[in-house]
C-alpha cells in the first residue's frame, strides 16, 4: 500500500514537471510562430512604402527625362504587381522585378545631370535608398526569425512537443537575388 | 607542417583584423563618442552640451560617433547594429538619431529612431549630410557634427513646441561678484567628486533613474562657475568631460528599422 502511494506521488510529480515543460516549450514555439508573421508586417509596410513613393518618383523623372518612357512603364508596371501580389512569396518575387526596373531607371538617370542635381529629385533618391535599407533591415530580422523557429522546432526536447502539436518548419525566407542586391555601377 | 603554420599565421591576422571593424565592442562614453580622435575637446563639449539640451527639452538622444574604419562593412549596417545595441532613444518612444562618421573611408550615416521618422524624414536627414560635406573635406569634423546637431535638434524642438536651452557657458561674460577663489575651487571639486562617485554608482546599476534634477542643477551651475573661473583651460583638462558626464545618463533602449540617410565625402 505505501509502495504504491510512493510510486504514485513520484508518478505525479513527474507527470507536474514535464506538463509544465511541455507548457513552456509549447508557448515559446507559439510566440515564435506568431512573432514570425508580426515581422513579415515590418517587411510588408516597408515594402508598400516604396510602392508608394514611385509615383512621385517617376513623375520627377519625367519632367527631364521624357524620351525615357520604356523605362517608366516598366517600372510602373512592376509597381502593380507588388501591390497586386498577396502571399510572401509573391511579394517576394514582385519585389525582385521592381528592384531590378528601378536600377535601370537610377542608371538612366546619370545621363541628366540637371535631374541629379535637383534636390527634389535628391531628396526622392535619399527616400528611395532609406526605404531599401528599411527593407533589407526588415527582411534580415524576418529571415532571423524564422531561422530562430526552425531551430526551435529541430532541437531535442522541443522537437517532439513541436511534433505533437503539428508546428511545422517554416521555409518562407526571405531570399533575394544576388544580381538585385548590388547597386547599380555605372561604367564610363 | 606549413600548412600548420600558414593556418596559425592566417588565425592570427585574422585575430588582429577584427578589433579594428568591432563595432560591437563599444561602449557609449555620452553623447558624443568620438572613437576616431577628430573632435576638438571644446566643440566636443560643447555638442555634448547641446545634445543634453536637446535631450532636457524634448525627450529625444542624439549619439555621435566617429571611428577610422569599418573595413569594408556597409556603413548602414553598422549602423543599424550600433543604434539597436546602444538603444539610442528611450524605450517605446525610440526618439533618438545617431550621426556616425567613418573618417577614412570617408563615409557617413544619419540613423533615425523610429520615432522620429515622422520628423526627420530621409530626404531631410540626406540633406543635412549633404551640408555637412564641405567642411569634412577640410577636416573639421567637429564642426560639422556640430551643425548637423543643430539643424536636428531646432527640428525636433521645432515639431514639439519647445526651444532648447542649452545652458552654455559664455567666457566673454563677465561676473560681476568678486567671489573667493579658492574655496569655491575646492569645494566644486569636492562637489563634483562626490557627484562623479554617485553618478558611477548610479551608471553602474545600469539603470538611467529620470531626473536627477538636483544633481543636474548644481552640476550645470559649478560648472558653469568653474568654465568662467577656468576661461581657457576648460575643456582642456577632465573639466568638459565632468559637466557633461554629469547630464548624460545613458541610453534608453530604443531602437531603429534603418530610417534616416546615407552620404560620403
Amino acid at each position: 500500500m505505501r509502495v504504491l502511494l510512493i510510486v504514485l506521488g513520484a508518478l505525479l510529480v513527474l507527470g507536474l514537471v514535464f506538463g509544465v515543460q511541455v507548457k513552456n516549450v509549447y508557448n515559446d514555439l507559439y510566440a515564435q510562430r506568431e512573432g514570425i508573421n508580426g515581422q513579415w508586417a515590418q517587411v510588408d509596410v516597408a515594402l508598400q512604402r516604396r510602392a508608394d513613393l514611385i509615383p512621385n518618383l517617376v513623375e520627377t523623372v519625367k519632367g527631364f527625362a521624357k524620351q525615357e518612357r520604356g523605362i517608366m512603364e516598366a517600372v510602373a508596371e512592376a509597381r502593380a504587381g507588388l501591390l497586386n501580389a498577396r502571399t510572401p512569396q509573391e511579394k517576394i518575387e514582385a519585389n525582385a522585378r521592381l528592384e531590378g526596373a528601378l536600377g535601370r531607371l537610377l542608371l538612366v538617370v546619370e545621363n541628366y545631370p540637371n535631374l541629379k542635381s535637383n534636390e527634389n529629385f535628391m531628396r526622392l533618391q535619399d527616400e528611395l535608398a532609406g526605404t531599401e535599407n528599411r527593407i533589407a533591415i526588415a527582411r534580415r530580422d524576418y529571415n532571423e526569425r524564422i531561422l530562430r523557429y526552425n531551430t526551435s522546432i529541430g532541437l531535442f526536447p522541443s522537437n517532439l512537443v513541436a511534433g505533437i502539436f503539428g508546428f511545422q518548419r517554416n521555409d518562407a525566407y526571405f531570399k533575394t537575388e544576388p544580381a538585385t542586391r548590388e547597386a547599380p555601377k555605372v561604367a564610363f | 607542417m606549413r600548412a600548420v603554420l600558414t593556418s596559425v599565421c592566417l588565425l592570427f591576422c585574422l585575430a588582429l583584423a577584427a578589433p579594428a571593424a568591432d563595432l560591437t565592442a563599444l561602449e557609449p562614453t555620452g553623447y558624443v563618442n568620438d572613437f576616431a580622435r577628430v573632435i576638438d575637446p571644446s566643440t566636443r563639449s560643447a555638442l555634448e552640451q547641446y545634445c543634453a539640451g536637446v535631450e532636457r527639452a524634448t525627450g529625444a538622444q542624439i549619439a555621435v560617433v566617429t571611428v577610422d574604419t569599418l573595413a569594408g562593412e556597409p556603413v548602414e549596417d553598422a549602423a543599424n547594429a550600433l543604434y539597436r545595441r546602444w538603444g539610442i532613444g528611450k524605450k517605446g518612444s525610440d526618439e533618438g538619431a545617431l550621426l556616425l562618421l567613418v573618417i577614412q573611408d570617408r563615409k557617413m550615416r544619419l540613423e533615425i529612431g523610429y520615432g522620429l521618422e515622422p520628423i526627420i524624414p530621409d530626404g531631410f536627414a540626406g540633406g543635412v549630410l549633404r551640408t555637412m560635406r564641405p567642411a569634412l573635406r577640410e577636416s573639421q569634423y567637429g564642426e560639422a557634427a556640430m551643425e548637423a546637431v543643430r539643424t536636428l535638434g531646432s527640428r525636433i524642438a521645432e515639431s514639439k513646441g519647445v526651444t532648447i536651452d542649452t545652458a552654455l557657458p559664455r567666457r566673454n561674460r563677465r561676473s560681476t561678484p568678486p567671489l573667493n577663489w579658492p574655496v569655491l575651487l575646492l569645494g566644486g571639486f569636492f562637489l563634483l567628486w562626490a557627484m562623479g562617485a554617485a553618478a558611477g554608482r548610479r551608471r553602474g546599476g545600469g539603470r538611467w533613474s529620470g531626473g536627477s534634477g538636483t544633481g543636474m542643477l548644481t552640476g550645470m551651475i559649478i560648472g558653469n562657475l568653474l568654465g568662467r573661473s577656468l576661461g581657457g583651460q576648460r575643456g582642456g583638462g577632465g573639466f568638459g568631460g565632468f559637466d557633461s558626464g554629469d547630464s548624460f545618463g545613458g541610453f534608453g533602449g530604443g531602437s531603429s528599422g534603418g530610417g534616416g540617410a546615407s552620404s560620403s565625402w
